[in-house]
C-alpha cells in the first residue's frame, strides 16, 4: 500500500461561480521512504498540496488516502492525531517562538500528546544533536542564525519521530551555502533514517537531492520523474 | 492534552504576555477590589444594623393598641395584656422558634448607683423595666449567677442599720426611708438579678457619659459593671408613684449584659416582674403578658408569622427592621451594580486583548494545529490563560479590599468620635462573600475569553501558516 494515494484530488477556493483552483484533478501515489521534491513557481498549488498532503486543509474533492484513510473523512480530533503521530512539518518561515528557548520550542509537540513522552530530555537533546544544535538548547531564537532557526524547526519536527517529513520551501528564507547544509540534512535523514521526506520549493537546486521529482503548473502535474540524487548541491 | 502541559503553555504565554495581560487585569483587579470591599461593608452595616439595632430574626407583638383595654388604661383601669393562652397559640404557628412572653413592671421605679465605677452615684427618675424567661438570658448571665427571684432564698432576717445582714444580703425596710422617718426594722433579702441590653450600654456611652463626663462602659468598664448592686426604689419615681403598695427600697445586681434585655431599662426574672405587679398594680397586671418575642427560624418567615399574629388580634411592633433592611439592601445593590458593571467593562477589554492577541499569534495557532493541536487545546490554552489572569486579578483586588478595609477600619477607629453602636470592624468578608466575589471576577475573566478561545480554535491552520513568526 502506498503511503499516499491521491485520486483525481481539486481544491477551489471561494466563489459560487466555481472560484479559483489551486489544484486540479491530480493522481499520484507516494511510497514510504521516498525523498520527493514538488517544483513549481509562486502560486502553482504547489504549497496548497503539501497543506492537503499535511491533513491541514481537508477541504477538498477527489480522494486523499494516508495509509489507506482518506483524510477528509477524519474528525478534526483525528487529524490532530495523525498530524502529532505521523507528519512533522518544517516551514519557510521557521515558525518559533521568540520568547521560547530552543529546547522549548523544539519540545512544543510534546504539549499536545495524549500521555506524557518518556524520556523527553532526552528525546530534544538527541534531536539537537541531530540537527547539529548540541549545546545550543538555552538559547533564545534571536541568537541563532537562519540557518540554525531551521534546524531548531527540524529538531522539532524531529521530536516525536514521526515518519513522514513535509517541508514548505525548507531553504527559501536561507543563502545558498545555509541552504545547501539544511538540504544535506533532509538528505541525511532519509538515506540514514529512513524518513519519508516530502519538500514543495519553487528552487530547482532543492531538486538535486531528490529521488523524484514532481512539477506542478496552474495546479496540474505535469511532470513525474525519478532520478538518482546528485553529489552536490 | 494533559493538564500539567497546558498549565505549562498557559505560565509561558502569561509571562510572555506579562505587560499586555497585567494592564487588561487592572480593571478587572478594581472591580472586583470595589465589589469586595462594598459587598463587606454592606455585610458590615447590615451586622449592626439588622444585627445588633433592629434583630431581624424576632418579632415583638404586643396588645392592640385601640382595644378596649387602652381605654380602660386611660380612664385608670389595667392595661391591655396578652393572655397565656394567646401565647400558647403563637407557640404553634409554623415558622416560630420560640416565644418568650415579657412582663413590663406596671408601676414606677427608680434608682441610683454606680459609685464603685463612676466614683459615684448615677441616679435615674425613672428606671423602666420587665421580666423575662430566665432561659431568654441565661447565656448572658456571669459566670455562677442565679438569674431567678430571690425572695424565697433570701433569710429574712431583721435588720437595721445598726443590725447588718449577711454577706451578699441587704437590708429592706418596708418603706423608703425619708430622712425624717423614725427608724425602723427591715428583712434581709437577696438582690434581684438585672441585665441591661448592649443597646443600653451603647446609648450611656455615646450620649449620656460625654455629656456627664462619665467614663465610657466599654471593655474593661463594662465587665467590672457586672456585679454592680444598685438602690432601686419601687413604686415612686420622678414623675409619680404606683397606685397600690407601698414604696420601698430594694436592690438589685447587675449579672450580665444581654440583647435580650429591654432597650432602655432593666431585665429581671419573669417572677419578681409577676411579684412586685402583683404587689404594685394589682392582680390583672401579674396575669398577663405585656408583649411577647417571638423568634423566627429564619427571617423569611417574617411576613407569614405576622399574619398569624393579626390573626390573633394581636400587633407587631414596628422596629423599622424591615425599613433599615430595604435601605441597606437598595445600597448594598447600587454600589454592587457600580462595581460589576466595572468589572464587565474591565472583561470587554480583556476580550478586546485577548483578540488581538490572537490576531497577531495566529501563526503561531497555526503551528500548534499542525503539530497535533486539537481545537480543543486551543480553546483550552485560551481559556486557562483567561483562568489564571481572573485568578491573579481576583486575589490582587481582594487583597486590595481587605487593605483597604483594614485602613478604614483603622481610620474610623482613631479618627472618627464615639457614638452610639459604633462598631469595631465595619467590614464583613465572610467566606461565602469572598468566594462569591472571586468566583465572580474569574467568571467574568473566563466569559471575556469565550468568544476570542472560539476564534482562535477556528484559525485555519494553512492560511495562517502562509505567514511567519
Amino acid at each position: 500500500m502506498p503511503l499516499y494515494d491521491l485520486r483525481n484530488l481539486t481544491r477551489r477556493y471561494g466563489g459560487a461561480d466555481g472560484g479559483r483552483v489551486a489544484l486540479d484533478g491530480i493522481t499520484l501515489t507516494l511510497d514510504k521512504g521516498e525523498l520527493v521534491a514538488i517544483l513549481g513557481t509562486s502560486g502553482s498549488g504547489k504549497s496548497t498540496l503539501l497543506n492537503v498532503l499535511g491533513a491541514l486543509d481537508r477541504d477538498y474533492t477527489g480522494e486523499v488516502l494516508l495509509d489507506g484513510k482518506e483524510l477528509r473523512g477524519l474528525s478534526d480530533d483525528a487529524a490532530a492525531g495523525l498530524r502529532q503521530r505521523t507528519l512533522g512539518f518544517v516551514f519557510q518561515g521557521f515558525h518559533l517562538v521568540p520568547s521560547w528557548s530552543v529546547r522549548q520550542n523544539v519540545a512544543l509537540p510534546a504539549s499536545f500528546a495524549p500521555t506524557p513522552v518518556a524520556d523527553l530530555a532526552k528525546r530534544i537533546d538527541e534531536a539537537l544533536e541531530r540537527v547539529g544544535l548540541a549545546g545550543r538548547g538555552d538559547d533564545l531564537p534571536a541568537a541563532l542564525s537562519g540557518g540554525q532557526r531551521q534546524r531548531v524547526a527540524i529538531a522539532r519536527a524531529l521530536l516525536l519521530k514521526p515518519p513522514v517529513l513535509l517541508c514548505d520551501e525548507p531553504t527559501g528564507s536561507l543563502d545558498h551555502a545555509t541552504g545547501a547544509s539544511i538540504l544535506a540534512l533532509f538528505e541525511s535523514l532519509h538515506r540514514d533514517e529512513g524518513f519519508t521526506v516530502i519538500m514543495v520549493t519553487h528552487e530547482e537546486r532543492v531538486t538535486a537531492i531528490a529521488r523524484r521529482v514532481l512539477r506542478i503548473e496552474d495546479g496540474r502535474l505535469v511532470d513525474d520523474r525519478r532520478q538518482s540524487p546528485k553529489e552536490s548541491v | 492534552m494533559r493538564a500539567a502541559a497546558l498549565v505549562d503553555l498557559v505560565a509561558r504565554d502569561l509571562k510572555r504576555s506579562l505587560r499586555t495581560f497585567s494592564v487588561a487585569a487592572v480593571g478587572i483587579t478594581v472591580g472586583v477590589a470595589t465589589l469586595a470591599f462594598f459587598l463587606a461593608l454592606s455585610a458590615g452595616m447590615r451586622e449592626v444594623v439588622l444585627g445588633r439595632i433592629f434583630p431581624l430574626d424576632r418579632v415583638e407583638v404586643i396588645p392592640p393598641e385601640t382595644s378596649v383595654g387602652s381605654v380602660l388604661s386611660v380612664l385608670g383601669g389595667a392595661p391591655a395584656g396578652i393572655e397565656p393562652s394567646q401565647v400558647s397559640a403563637l407557640r404553634r404557628v409554623p415558622g416560630v422558634r420560640a416565644v418568650l412572653p415579657r412582663m413590663r413592671f406596671a408601676f414606677p421605679t427608680s434608682g441610683r448607683g454606680g459609685r464603685a465605677i463612676f466614683g459615684r452615684d448615677v441616679g435615674a427618675g425613672e428606671i423602666p423595666a420587665d421580666g423575662v424567661d430566665p432561659a431568654l438570658v441565661r447565656p448572658d448571665l456571669l459566670e455562677g449567677a442565679d438569674f431567678s427571684d430571690p425572695y424565697g432564698r433570701s433569710s429574712h432576717r431583721a435588720c437595721n442599720p445598726t443590725l447588718a445582714c449577711a454577706d451578699g444580703e441587704y437590708c429592706v425596710y418596708p418603706q423608703i426611708p425619708w430622712p425624717t422617718t423614725a427608724p425602723q426594722m427591715g428583712l434581709c433579702e437577696l438582690p434581684i438579678p438585672a441585665v441591661v441590653s448592649p443597646y443600653l450600654v451603647e446609648v450611656f456611652d455615646g450620649v449620656i457619659a460625654p455629656s456627664h463626663h462619665l467614663p465610657r462602659l466599654g471593655g474593661v468598664l463594662l465587665r467590672q459593671a457586672n456585679g454592680l448592686v444598685l438602690e432601686w426604689d419601687l413604686g415612686r419615681a420622678g414623675l409619680g408613684s404606683a397606685r397600690q403598695g407601698t414604696p420601698r427600697r430594694v436592690y438589685a445586681k447587675l449579672v450580665g449584659i444581654s440583647r435580650h434585655a429591654m432597650d432602655l431599662g432593666i431585665t429581671v426574672p419573669l417572677d419578681v416582674a409577676r411579684r412586685l405587679n402583683r404587689e404594685y398594680a394589682g392582680e390583672d397586671a401579674a396575669g398577663t403578658f405585656s408583649s411577647v418575642v417571638v423568634y423566627l427560624r429564619d427571617a423569611s418567615e417574617l411576613t407569614r408569622v405576622s399574619g398569624a399574629v393579626r390573626a390573633q388580634g394581636l400587633e407587631v411592633r414596628t422596629s423599622g427592621a424591615e425599613q433599615m433592611g430595604l435601605l441597606v439592601t437598595a445600597i448594598t445593590v447600587i454600589l454592587t451594580l457600580a462595581s460589576v458593571i466595572t468589572v464587565i467593562v474591565a472583561a470587554l477589554n480583556i476580550a478586546h486583548v485577548f483578540l488581538s492577541l490572537i490576531t497577531e499569534r495566529r501563526g503561531e495557532i497555526g503551528l500548534m494545529r499542525a503539530l497535533g493541536a486539537t481545537k480543543g487545546d486551543v480553546r483550552a490554552i485560551v481559556l486557562g490563560q483567561s483562568f489564571a489572569l481572573g485568578l491573579l486579578a481576583s486575589t490582587g483586588g481582594l487583597l486590595l479590599a481587605r487593605v483597604a478595609a483594614y485602613g478604614c477600619d483603622h481610620l474610623a477607629r482613631t479618627r472618627l468620635p464615639p457614638f452610639p453602636f459604633k462598631p469595631d470592624v465595619w467590614f464583613l468578608f465572610s467566606p461565602q462573600l469572598v468566594a462569591g466575589v472571586f468566583a465572580f471576577g474569574v467568571g467574568a475573566c473566563v466569559l471575556s475569553a469565550l468568544v476570542p478561545a472560539r476564534r482562535a480554535a477556528n484559525v485555519e491552520p494553512a492560511s495562517a501558516l502562509s505567514g511567519g513568526v
